[in-house]
């Protein structure tokens, strides 16, 4: 696999400062076929059970049940519970668990609501090195860093928790050379954890990739527990609180914004209209969902942010007219997934992560990558 | 605004303009400064050669004009300017300019299947189809004189071939270059040399005659490089690249020993271009049905 460092232009600028948009008027869950727990007009509290069958999913806000409505969501339309905010944050009472005396039996029950995370630590049974993997690949993208410097005493205790369970040595954190500035100002709470060492990543793309970021540092599969920054949030969360937080970061920021860009945390199931009314956006504009390598543009307004989201970028409405194909193989050959997206029949590939290399390469300005979609 | 690698289409036309220029220059010098040396041409003839690259350049805008209606440097213009560097000094003038309204009409029109067109339009000019194996690519001095190459002159180019086509050196810089820039698919030129350089080395251990200018043979690095890798009509994936190269290796080697020495590798490469279009096709099998019960 070929590790390129990308070019792009110094043009975006996200602050590395968190703007916190706890408060829409409405929030929107997907129903996914799951069964209502309530009715019409119902009282909900903040991190109450929404469905009869689904324990993984509560309400980010207390309020009144509005009704359905459909609305985009990873672009797919889909059936949505509207539930309007009444601002009181009111909820059932909850303390966090200490991880002090973490068992395995206790892990494995509580990862019951995460079959990914849940398998992961089945499939493993000696830990000899954890692993945090910070490195983010999308550019201009801070949500990663600033992630974890909200959360670094929550993170910091996890792997403590998890040091201790295993009986390991080495614990690692890795993140990107260039935002060696944060860690600067987490260097003071993570000095005190002997065990955990801080990595530098040059800034090459991809790494935030599992199967690539092994290859590239070369990492013991077998014995090492990787869990990347939202893996060891959601982990933490399940362990100390039983359910995964309703808040979560993203990046907002481009050229047509007129405001400096920053990173926002917002409730799960925030229409983007709603986050979008506080800034300005100059006219003939672009909205780019999960950045210019990954992303894809915004073709309705009625999209829910969820935390597949990173990152949002308004740019200029510039079309780059793309030539007919030259054959020169570039897309071919970077692909880390081997596919061939020169091959007509790609479209049912499931193989492609998206990562947007081919796009990047292309000489001819090929969008290549929505062909392989 | 966009996140791209800086290689575009023109950056890629550029880097063989530059790729080429040492062997223009060399070209000029042997084929115009040396003969005007010894009072053969006129000043003003030290030039001549450009003739063919300028109406290359016409024909090559007459084809974008048509395409886009406006001037651009295009991934094709490589081929009309390779096309005016590989044939022989003394090409009869109309004779070439009917060939680059061809090359114009060839690219204007081919779509689905591909195949390399300059291979095919020298190999009509120089009458390999009707027989003549051995068109002269000699020019007034080389005529005029009878020499005897040493190492050096071989491997600078001071030997006969096409006027721009000669020298060794600036071949592998070239080569070097575009491999560098990553403007070239590099593999094929490489692979395909390789297997010609053992087929001849091989026949000379054989036979324990040894001819140095047949095993560095910049005629057959200029096709290897400039004509075989060409993107339209060379494969994509490393097998395929492979394949494609040893294919035309093998038979560059066969066919300059046997058949031409200058113009083998041309068919050789034209008959690997035609040949890679049949890996495209997808056989259809018939669905099993099952059985009915
Ligand atoms: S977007 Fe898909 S096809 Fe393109 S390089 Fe990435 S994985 Fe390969
Ligand atoms: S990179 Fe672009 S021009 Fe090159 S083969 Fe792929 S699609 Fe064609």
């Amino acid at each position: 696999m070929k590790f390129i460092h990308l070019e792009k232009p110094d043009t975006i600028i996200i602050k590395e400062s968190i703007k916190e948009f706890l408060n829409p008027d409405y929030i929107y869950i997907p129903l996914n076929n799951n069964k209502l727990k309530y009715n019409q007009n119902d009282y909900v509290y903040k991190d109450d059970y929404l469905f009869l069958n689904n324990y993984n999913i509560t309400s980010p806000i207390s309020g009144n049940i509005f009704g359905l409505k459909n609305m985009f969501i990873d672009g797919k339309n889909q059936k949505c519970l509207v539930i309007k905010n009444d601002f009181r944050e009111k909820r059932n009472n909850f303390k966090r668990k200490s991880l002090k005396n973490l068992t395995y039996s206790f892990l494995l029950e509580s990862l019951k609501k995460d079959k990914n995370l849940l398998n992961k630590f089945k499939s493993i049974k000696q830990v000899d090195n954890i692993i945090i993997n910070i490195i983010e690949d999308e550019p201009y993208s801070k949500t990663n860093i600033m992630l974890f410097k909200e959360n670094l005493n929550d993170i910091l205790n996890l792997i403590e928790g998890l040091r201790i369970l295993y009986n390991c040595k080495k614990c690692n954190i890795y993140l990107k050379d260039c935002d060696s500035s944060i860690i600067e100002e987490c260097i003071s709470t993570i000095g005190t954890y002997p065990f955990i060492n801080i990595s530098l990543a040059d800034d090459l793309y991809l790494l935030e990739k599992e199967f690539a970021f092994k290859e590239y540092f070369k990492v013991d599969v077998r014995n090492s527990l990787y869990l990347n920054i939202r893996e060891a949030i959601d982990l933490y969360d399940l362990l100390t609180k039983g359910v995964k937080r309703e808040d979560f970061l993203v990046s907002i920021g481009g050229i047509n914004l007129k405001e400096k860009g920053e990173v926002v945390k917002i409730k799960k199931g925030t229409s983007l209209k709603e986050l979008l009314k506080n800034y300005t956006i100059k006219n003939d504009s672009t909205i780019m969902i999960n950045g210019l390598m990954q992303g894809n543009p915004l073709l309705s307004d009625d999209v829910i942010i969820d935390d597949a989201i990173k990152i949002i970028l308004i740019i200029p409405n510039k079309k780059i007219r793309a030539h007919r194909c030259i054959n020169c193989g570039r897309c071919v050959n970077i692909c880390p997934m081997g596919i061939n997206p020169l091959k007509e029949n790609n479209s049912k590939n499931s193989k492609c992560i998206h990562c947007g290399l081919c796009n990047y390469v292309c000489p001819c300005y090929i969008n290549i990558k929505n062909k392989v979609r | 605004m966009i996140v791209h690698d800086k290689k575009n289409e023109k950056s890629i036309v550029l880097d063989y303009i530059i790729a080429l220029v040492p062997l223009i220059i060399f070209g000029l010098y042997k084929n115009g400064y040396l003969m005007y040396q010894k009072n053969l041409i006129s000043l003003s003839k030290i030039f001549y050669p450009l003739i063919y690259s300028l109406i290359s350049i016409l024909g090559y805008t007459l084809y974008i004009l048509g395409k886009e209606k406006h001037f651009q440097l295009n991934y094709e213009f490589i081929n009309f300017l390779v096309f005016s560097l590989m044939i022989s000094w003394n090409t009869n003038i109309y004779i070439y300019t009917i060939m680059v309204i061809f090359l114009v009409i060839i690219s204007f029109f081919k779509k689905e299947w591909q195949f390399s067109e300059v291979s095919l339009l020298k190999l009509l000019m120089t009458g390999f189809f009707l027989g003549n194996f051995n068109y002269n690519y000699a020019n007034t001095l080389e005529l005029n004189y009878n020499y005897s190459y040493n190492y050096w002159d071989i491997l600078l180019g001071h030997q006969i071939g096409p006027w721009a086509g000669t020298s060794f050196i600036f071949l592998i810089w070239a080569f070097i270059y575009l491999s560098y820039r990553k403007s070239i698919k590099s593999l094929i030129p490489l692979v395909s040399y390789l297997c010609y350089f053992l087929l001849i080395g091989g026949d000379f251990l054989i036979n324990k005659k040894f001819d140095f200018n047949f095993l560095f043979n910049a005629n057959v690095l200029f096709a290897f490089i400039f004509v075989a890798s060409n993107n339209f009509h060379s494969p994509n994936t490393k097998m395929k690249k492979i394949i494609y190269s040893g294919f035309i290796g093998i038979l560059a080697a066969l066919f300059s020993k046997f058949l031409s020495y200058y113009d083998g590798v041309y068919l050789a490469i034209l008959i690997g271009s035609i040949l890679l279009n049949f890996s495209k096709i997808k056989i259809k099998l018939p669905k099993n049905k099952g059985n009915k019960a």
